[in-house]
């Protein structure tokens, strides 16, 4: 799942013209990402693709790890 | 020494008393205002009003060549127009440029641009009256700091803009910057005050380390408000009170409610109506555009509402394709036009995409010529929009596909 996530991750800082420069863990922050709002929102339709579930739907999520959470609690 | 505006991130501080002596001081103004430094947008607005001139406000990151599509040249905003001189006879203080705003409300003019529905920013002219409408002005209001979180160039932005302006309180500008920063001038600031996008707050949320029980007042506008984070916004700003506005474009902002259900006040009954449960806008309370289609007296705003009763009622959805991308509204055909110029594209639709960060964000799909390279194809769309259009307006999903199942609306399209 976390790999799934990452390749999502990848996908939109590369399309913004930028590359990761840190390694993603469960505990990475989504804010140390250097994510913008317009990110996050392209991250929660990709991951919906992929899950079917919106990770955003209950509110507030920050780290890697609380998105796995919301995954394995929906999926 | 009270502060008109303070930026962290340009290191500006600036006093009421010193921007009064930079908004009388000699030298060459311009009507065309394109700044991408919010303060000089603000004061050029101020020295062009007490020339007794109009304002034409450009967003700063307006490409060459949408500012073409309107028409306005380079030289039009980047070259002075007039020269201001001896003001300084006339105002001998900060309240004099109030007064004067105030005695010339109906005759000042300011020109601002928002999504068209032809594929072109259109461009409204209002009077100060009207943007100035809102402004409340009362003992008890003049210690409040603002936080400033939207864009200067937009309606809503000005209305802030005014309502502290008139009341000599302190703006921080809070907008375009990281969030763990903006929790920092919530503390540093003292900020009691702030109008921002559920979108935005959304973002800032995760970054409050702390409850921000300085905060006394929260105003939300631009998009329906997101009744998920209220039990958060209880938790990090205890002590504010929480009110949802009804904002358009066309007419400033008009009505209020402390949840999602709003219902039309006594003042506005003969101004405002609903009528096949769209909401419809009084000519008197509109600025005017050569875009503005009316139907008698009255201008349709495509906002579709849901009664609850009699009276309250909430906002549904909006009859037009226009996407609210977390407060700011894309015309669809405007980023169509654009795609479908690009070599190798074939045939493009545009949509929004609903999400629960922003409402809506912008997906492209693409049907492309069959002996193109996807990957050049998709590298020449990023390349051309992001060099055409405004950022928000960029589609933020490219997908190729052979053809289209999906309507502008995000729906399954009947065969």
């Amino acid at each position: 799942m976390i790999e799934q996530i990452k390749k999502a991750i990848k996908e939109i800082i590369e399309d913004n013209g930028e590359k990761i420069t840190i390694e993603i863990t469960n505990e990475t922050n989504l804010r140390d990402l250097g994510l913008t709002s317009f990110d996050l929102a392209t991250l929660t339709v990709k991951i919906e693709d992929e899950f079917d579930v919106d990770i955003f739907e209950d509110g507030l999520v920050s780290t890697i790890g609380e998105i796995i959470e919301v995954l394995e609690a929906n999926v | 020494m009270i502060f008109f505006w303070i930026d962290s991130k340009r290191k500006l501080e600036v006093t009421y008393e010193s921007f009064f002596q930079t908004i009388i001081e000699e030298g060459v103004n311009n009507r065309y205002i394109k700044n991408s430094n919010p303060y000089s947008v603000f004061l050029s607005l101020i020295r062009n009003c007490i020339s007794g001139k109009k304002s034409i406000i450009l967003d700063s990151d307006f490409s060459d060549d949408e500012l073409l599509s309107l028409q306005i040249s380079k030289k039009a905003y980047s070259e002075g127009e007039f020269t201001q001189n001896n003001l300084s006879e006339k105002f001998k203080s900060f309240d004099d440029i109030l007064f004067f705003i105030e005695e010339n409300s109906d005759k000042l003019e300011i020109d601002i641009y928002t999504s068209g529905t032809t594929g072109r920013p259109k461009k409204i002219t209002q009077l100060f009256k009207n943007l100035t409408r809102a402004v409340k002005v009362r003992k008890g209001l003049d210690d409040s700091v603002w936080g400033f979180a939207y864009n200067p160039t937009h309606f809503a932005g000005l209305q802030v803009f005014f309502q502290a302006l008139f009341n000599k309180n302190t703006l921080v500008y809070i907008f375009n910057k990281g969030f763990d920063e903006v929790y920092q001038d919530f503390v540093d600031c003292n900020i009691t005050n702030m109008s921002c996008t559920p979108t935005f707050m959304k973002m800032l949320l995760p970054s409050i380390k702390e409850d921000l029980i300085g905060v006394k007042s929260l105003t939300f506008g631009g998009e329906k408000f997101d009744p998920k984070i209220e039990k958060e916004l209880k938790k990090k700003f205890s002590s504010a009170t929480v009110k949802n506005i009804y904002a358009s474009t066309e007419a400033g902002s008009l009505l209020k409610a402390e949840g999602e259900f709003f219902l039309i006040p006594n003042r506005y009954t003969e101004v405002l109506k609903i009528e096949d449960n769209e909401l419809l806008i009084h000519k008197e309370l509109l600025g005017t555009s050569e875009s503005f289609k009316l139907e008698g007296d009255w201008y349709k705003t495509g906002d579709i509402v849901e009664f609850k009763d009699e009276k309250r009622f909430k906002f549904k959805n909006r009859k037009s394709e226009m996407i609210n991308v977390g407060g700011y509204k894309v015309n669809p055909s405007e980023v169509e036009s654009i795609i479908k110029e690009i070599k190798g594209v074939k045939d493009v639709i545009v949509f929004g995409r609903d999400n629960s960060v922003m409402g809506k964000i912008v997906v492209a799909h693409i049907v492309k010529n069959e002996n193109e390279d996807q990957k050049e194809v998709k590298e020449m769309i990023k390349k051309i929009t992001s060099s055409k259009l405004q950022d928000y307006k960029l589609p933020r999903l490219i997908k190729f596909v052979d053809s289209f199942d999906l309507t502008r609306t995000g729906k399954i399209k009947k065969q």
